[in-house]
């Protein structure tokens, strides 16, 4: 007896299930689009959250419906959002992903469905057959535009401290890959590299704080944020080291906030690289040209500006809106 | 004669070896001592403490021990509750470093408002510490009364904040990051004019008081009583299920102290990176020190120190700077060793064989030992 209700039950869920999905399906033929986008962290970090107004504003006004979900530090987490949404079957994909590698199978589940895959923010280790489009940050170009600037500063001996993002995302490993090379091609010394969990303000303030009490010496930071950089500096503030613009102390931040371009323009941070995270708009045109069946460029590397403390004015500052 | 006095003297200086090498809290200090011996090897500089200012001109003591001491304040701070939830309910709350997110939400809201970047505090920074608390405890108490009424085990209960923390903590700060004033970075770092790092004051306070309320108080002997034998001492006229709800609330108190502490130390909070996996470390501290993590009878001192040895560890493998995607398997390596070393079976073993050894000695040095054992 017990079997048969079970059984009876069992079927039930699925016919229930079943009516779900057609429900799901009737709803998509209103004609509105619909993008699942599986985003990294809801705060991570203001450049984050900028990222993620962008494109819900963008989205929100070009008509499109938007189902967002955050992978909250958790790359399987993330893998597993990105199946939901395909067995949801939104019409678009957009993936930013937490970490570079293990997308294989949600690019190949995708495709079977019919459903285009638009990397954005962070390249994944995808093969070209494999993605629509990509909308990426050049991680390593943004690098070498730090080494470059390096290079240019009139320096005996340069003792760099590389303050590295979570380990395994495609920023911090393109923007690591950038400065250990540049260190070995002009001969500078890396006296620290390590990567910080969650790119966060207190373990880089920890790690610089060890470093200096055990009398390391170094005269550049290289911080793969905004945020570790300003950790490092209340670690130099802390031990009465001098940094920035008239300090011993060169700093090298990325992301480029708004809060971090008024360190830039106060001389606290030295050079602040930009990493654009409006995606918004971009990703809306790149959608409407799918649509359409107009051609798209593939791989599309977003434009980065880099900001000097000895060139930077007000006005730049101002014209920031995160 | 004067032989036989020697060897009296000799018996009872190894007596008073043997009972410092049976205490409790040895093998945790023996493994203190050996990883500073091992960082003093590597960097002789280690130990030392020197003067220096800030870039305030204040006066400021600068040393890897002065940073191991005021880094370890969350993990001492955690582990001391910790402690006291593993001895009344047998299990663990592993959602420490979920719920430590929340207070701190709190403290960063309540100090900053709807603003990213509040010129002045929106409110006493005594208000805002006494909030963080709150939330703390009202979540040890949510934990509480899952294990102690609803009879969950302690690792369930606590898996639900453990899931839901972080974005509880997200949701009570509004979604923003602000960054608050640098005069409330005061607590989790310096106080203007004052040398020792604020934390470091902080664990002190904390530490005497829990020495205080254990003596002066009946929790500690409760709370073991419930922990050996729940059923014997609800006979004995004690009530288990509060006393289990009483230790989770402690629990809950002290994160919000290292709640308070740790958004001090940056003036802000990312409530999904703040003390990452801190949890796995408060539980290995209570190990380290040599506390069953089957409840029952405990020992705080040793957790004290094993949260002290911890962070000595992972202060020692960032200055060493180890591969990154290797320092978690020099920690695993580490770690192992502590724990094999202290299991009972390995213990038995060891005495065993000293004993075995001993026995072979006192047949070879001849018959006037045994004068000494008669």
């Amino acid at each position: 007896m017990k079997k048969v209700v079970s059984l009876v039950l069992a079927l039930m869920l699925v016919f229930s299930l079943a009516a779900c999905n057609g429900k799901d399906k009737a709803k998509k033929d209103d004609g509105k689009i619909t993008v699942g986008v599986v985003q990294t962290n809801a705060n991570e970090s203001d450049w984050r959250t900028a990222n993620t107004k962008s494109m819900n504003e963008a989205f929100a006004e070009a008509g499109f419906e938007t189902k967002m979900v955050f992978g909250e530090g958790d790359h399987a987490k993330q893998i597993a959002q990105a199946q939901q949404l395909i067995q949801e079957e939104v019409d678009y994909l957009v993936i930013l992903g937490l970490q570079s590698a293990g997308w294989e199978d949600v690019a190949k589940a995708a495709k079977d469905a019919g459903i285009p895959l638009i990397m954005a923010d962070r390249k994944l280790d995808l093969t070209e057959d494999l993605y629509t489009a990509m909308v990426c940050s050049d991680f390593e170009a943004e690098g070498v535009k730090a080494v470059d600037w390096l290079k240019t500063q009139d320096m005996d001996e340069v003792n760099i401290v590389v303050l590295g993002g979570d380990t395994g995302s495609s920023a911090q490993l393109g923007r690591s890959k950038a400065i250990e090379d540049g260190a070995a091609a002009n001969g500078w010394n890396i006296v620290f590299n390590q990567n910080m969990k969650g790119w966060d303000e207190t373990l880089a303030k920890q790690a610089v704080a060890d470093l200096i009490a055990s009398g390391k010496e170094f005269n550049v930071i290289y911080a793969e944020n905004d945020n570790m950089a300003r950790g490092a500096c209340d670690a130099m503030d802390a031990a009465g080291i001098t940094y920035g613009k008239t300090g011993d102390v060169k700093v090298i931040a990325f992301d480029a906030n708004k809060w971090a371009l008024e360190k830039v323009l106060a001389g606290e941070f030295n050079l602040d690289i930009e990493c654009n995270p409006l995606h918004g708009p971009r990703l809306v045109s790149l959608i409407q040209s799918l649509e359409k069946g107009e051609k798209i460029e593939k791989n599309v590397y977003v434009e980065e500006e880099m900001f000097d403390a000895e060139t930077i004015t007000q006005a730049i500052v101002d014209a920031r809106s995160y | 004669m004067a032989t036989h006095d020697n060897t009296i003297n000799h018996a009872r200086s190894a007596s008073i070896i043997r009972s410092i090498v049976k205490h409790n809290i040895f093998i945790p200090c023996a493994f203190l001592i050996l990883l500073l011996l091992i960082n003093i090897f590597i960097n002789p500089g280690f130990l030392k403490v020197s003067m220096g200012t800030d870039s305030n001109g204040h006066p400021v003591l600068i040393g890897n021990l002065i940073n191991i001491l005021s880094n370890a304040t969350e993990l001492v701070i955690l582990a001391i509750g910790m402690t006291l939830v593993t001895a009344s309910s047998k299990g663990q709350d592993i959602s420490v470093g979920a719920t430590l997110a929340i207070s701190g939400g709190v403290v960063m809201r309540v100090l900053c408002g709807n603003e990213t970047q509040p010129s002045s505090l929106h409110a006493p920074i005594i208000v805002a510490l006494l909030l963080g608390c709150l939330a703390g405890m009202a979540c040890g108490a949510f934990n509480g009364i899952l294990v102690s009424r609803f009879k969950i085990q302690p690792m369930i209960a606590t898996l639900i904040l453990f899931t839901a923390g972080r974005s509880i903590a997200s949701m009570a700060m509004g979604g923003l990051k602000p960054k608050a004033v640098s005069s409330f970075g005061y607590y989790g770092n310096f106080i203007p004019g004052f040398p020792i790092p604020t934390p470091i004051l902080i664990t002190v306070l904390v530490i005497i008081i829990t020495m205080l309320v254990l003596k002066f108080t009946n929790l500690g002997l409760y709370t073991r009583a419930v922990g050996v034998n729940a059923k014997a001492s609800s006979l004995n006229g004690l009530n288990p299920s509060l006393i289990k709800f009483l230790t989770f609330v402690v629990l809950g108190l002290c994160v919000g102290i290292a709640g308070f502490v740790q958004s001090s130390r940056v003036q802000t909070v990312n409530p999904f990176t703040i003390v990452p996996s801190i949890e796995m470390d408060v539980i290995l501290a209570v190990a380290l020190g040599g506390n069953s993590l089957g409840g029952g009878k405990f020992n705080m001192t040793g957790s004290i120190i094993g949260a002290y040895t911890i962070q000595t560890l992972t202060s020692m493998l960032m200055t060493l700077n180890v591969n990154t995607n290797a320092v978690p398997v020099f920690k695993a390596a580490i770690i192992v060793i502590l724990v094999v070393i202290q299991a009972p079976i390995v213990k038995a073993f060891f005495s065993a064989l000293m004993a075995d050894l001993k026995s072979k000695n006192n047949r070879g040095k001849g018959d006037d030992t045994y004068v000494v054992v008669e």
